[in-house]
């Protein structure tokens, strides 16, 4: 079976659609997506009403929890004045922008979907706001995907996309002089990158469609008209520097880059 | 004795060439002057020329009537340089320099890059001499100029880097040249310049005290040459990368610290 994994809209209705032009001449069988479905973009209620109406599995991305419940996003989130202070306006514009249905449907997202083998979650099993980064530690990782209890861990939030299969993880203990060592079986992260704000140097959007029969996963890239986007996000009254970073494929604002860093906020 | 005028578009190296020049002279002697009548409320250069230079002399704009005065009362042999700008009229100052040619002679020296070798400028007419440099000049006509005093005013790191990468990438307008002194929270300043055509942007100290209390009162500065240049879009980057007088207090609150890291 075929699934498509997408992430990170951010109210990005041209990307969103012309990715699922492409997941359905793929013929895919199945979407999942991985949250952050509003924020910085022009059409957040638009993208909330489409997503609903496909009926198809979404977790809860940070920005789909800060817009209900209110911003509390640690230094994970803003690693600058800057990037917090563009934060905050988008926030507070796309908190203005939402319909009271779509916040209600935005805050009663589940944090983690699993299906059989294959576990799903905006940034880590454990939060929303935590970067799961291609360099993050071997045994982080790990633990990261054994916590999800499952063998292929789907994330996005860091709108960077990869696939790393973790293997020969094995850690070693001693108790009373004896050693023992636990190996852990072979684990995987697929980051799929983002629908609506990419972060690889170009504006297409970027997704991932996975065969459930050989594990090969195909990351997609998606030209679509995104200068409809950034006219959109100009004439609705956001900062034009959102729609000339979107154009750079740079994101509207600057992510973490730490891969150490852990977020303290934990899945409830 | 010699005053040298120099000119030439923004970003061909006229400040690198008269501090080449001042090192050159600073040894022999002489009495060393710059002035820039040209730089309006942003001394950018000239603190950086006196920074480096001590002994240098310099005159603000609103104070280069004293040249005749300094000059006149010297009384020992002297050497400066008048910069200016590619915004300024090249005939600005002609009442000044007739004054002061009863001393000195006063050669019009323009730098101009090789790019520009055949084509007709302004500067052909006015020079006479020239200096060709090989640095690459994208805009030298129809250009606009921004400035913005910026004392005061400290800068988070992260959102500095943002903000020139952003600025050298073109999402303030096409620029040519861009340039600045900016204070950062541990005490620190730094010069960042960036110039169409050069792969990177200088970031150097600026060789000063670390100021540690307070809003650092001292020169610190922004000047852009391009055009289509987006100035309220600049203006609220600017403002937002800027931290708040409780922002500061918190960062020089952990100077006092004693495991707190000098700044190299």
């Amino acid at each position: 079976m075929n699934i498509a994994v997408i992430s990170c809209i951010h109210g990005n209705y041209e990307a969103l659609i012309a990715v699922l032009r492409d997941i359905d001449a793929h013929g895919a069988e199945q979407i999942v997506c991985l949250g952050d479905l509003v924020g910085y973009g022009p059409y957040p209620h638009g993208v909330v009403a489409l997503i609903q109406s496909l009926e198809i599995p979404v977790v809860q991305g940070c920005w789909d929890e800060d817009v209900t419940h209110g911003l509390n996003a640690c230094e994970c989130s803003y690693p600058s004045l800057l990037a917090e202070r563009r934060g905050r306006l988008a926030h507070e514009w796309t908190v203005q922008h939402l319909h009271p249905e779509s916040l209600d449907y935005l805050a009663g997202l589940p944090k983690v979907y699993r299906q059989g083998t294959l576990g799903f979650v905006h940034g880590s099993p454990y939060s929303q706001h935590e970067y799961l980064l291609p360099d993050l530690d071997g045994l982080l990782a790990l633990e990261r995907v054994i916590a999800a209890d499952v063998e292929v861990l789907f994330c996005g939030h860091t709108h960077i996309p990869y696939d790393r299969t973790l293997v020969d993880g094995t850690l070693t203990v001693r108790v009373n002089g004896v050693s023992q060592t636990i190996t852990a079986p072979p684990k995987r992260i697929i980051n799929v990158g983002s629908v609506g704000e990419p972060r690889h140097g170009r504006p297409h959007a970027t997704y991932v469609l996975y065969d459930t029969d050989s594990g090969v996963a195909t990351l997609r890239e998606v030209p679509y008209d995104y200068q409809r986007t950034c006219a959109a996000l100009v004439e609705l009254g956001l900062p034009s520097i959102f729609a000339w970073r979107l154009s750079q494929g740079m994101e509207f604002a600057e992510r973490a880059e730490d891969a150490s860093h852990l977020c303290g906020r934990g899945v409830t | 004795m010699t005053v040298t005028v120099v000119s030439g578009p923004a970003g061909v190296g006229k400040t690198q060439w008269i501090r080449q020049q001042i090192r050159q002279h600073r040894e022999s002697g002489m009495a060393l002057f710059y002035g820039a009548p040209g730089e309006g409320q942003l001394p950018l250069d000239r603190t950086l020329l006196k920074l480096e230079f001590p002994e240098l002399t310099s005159f603000a704009p609103d104070g280069m009537a004293e040249l005749l005065d300094w000059v006149a009362a010297l009384g020992r042999p002297f050497r400066g340089w008048i910069e200016l700008g590619m915004h300024m009229d090249l005939h600005s100052g002609s009442a000044l320099l007739k004054a002061l040619r009863h001393y000195v002679a006063c050669p019009q020296v323009a730098l101009l890059p090789e790019s520009l070798s055949d084509e007709t400028t302004p500067w052909h007419q006015w020079a006479d001499a020239f200096v060709w440099l090989p640095t690459v000049v994208t805009q030298w006509q129809g250009v606009q100029i921004w400035r913005s005093p910026l004392s005061g005013q400290v800068f988070d790191p992260r959102s500095l880097e943002t903000l020139w990468q952003e600025l050298s990438l073109g999402a303030y307008g096409s620029l040519a040249r861009c340039k600045g002194i900016f204070e950062l929270p541990d005490g620190r300043s730094f010069y960042l310049d960036f110039r169409s055509g050069m792969p990177e942007s200088l970031f150097l100290p600026v060789p000063r005290e670390l100021w540690q209390h307070g809003r650092p009162w001292r020169f610190s500065g922004i000047e852009l040459v391009g055009s289509d240049l987006q100035r309220q879009e600049l203006i609220q980057a600017i403002t937002d990368c800027c931290l708040t007088d409780e922002q500061v207090a918190h960062h020089q609150r952990s100077f006092l610290e004693p495991n707190y890291p000098k700044p190299l």
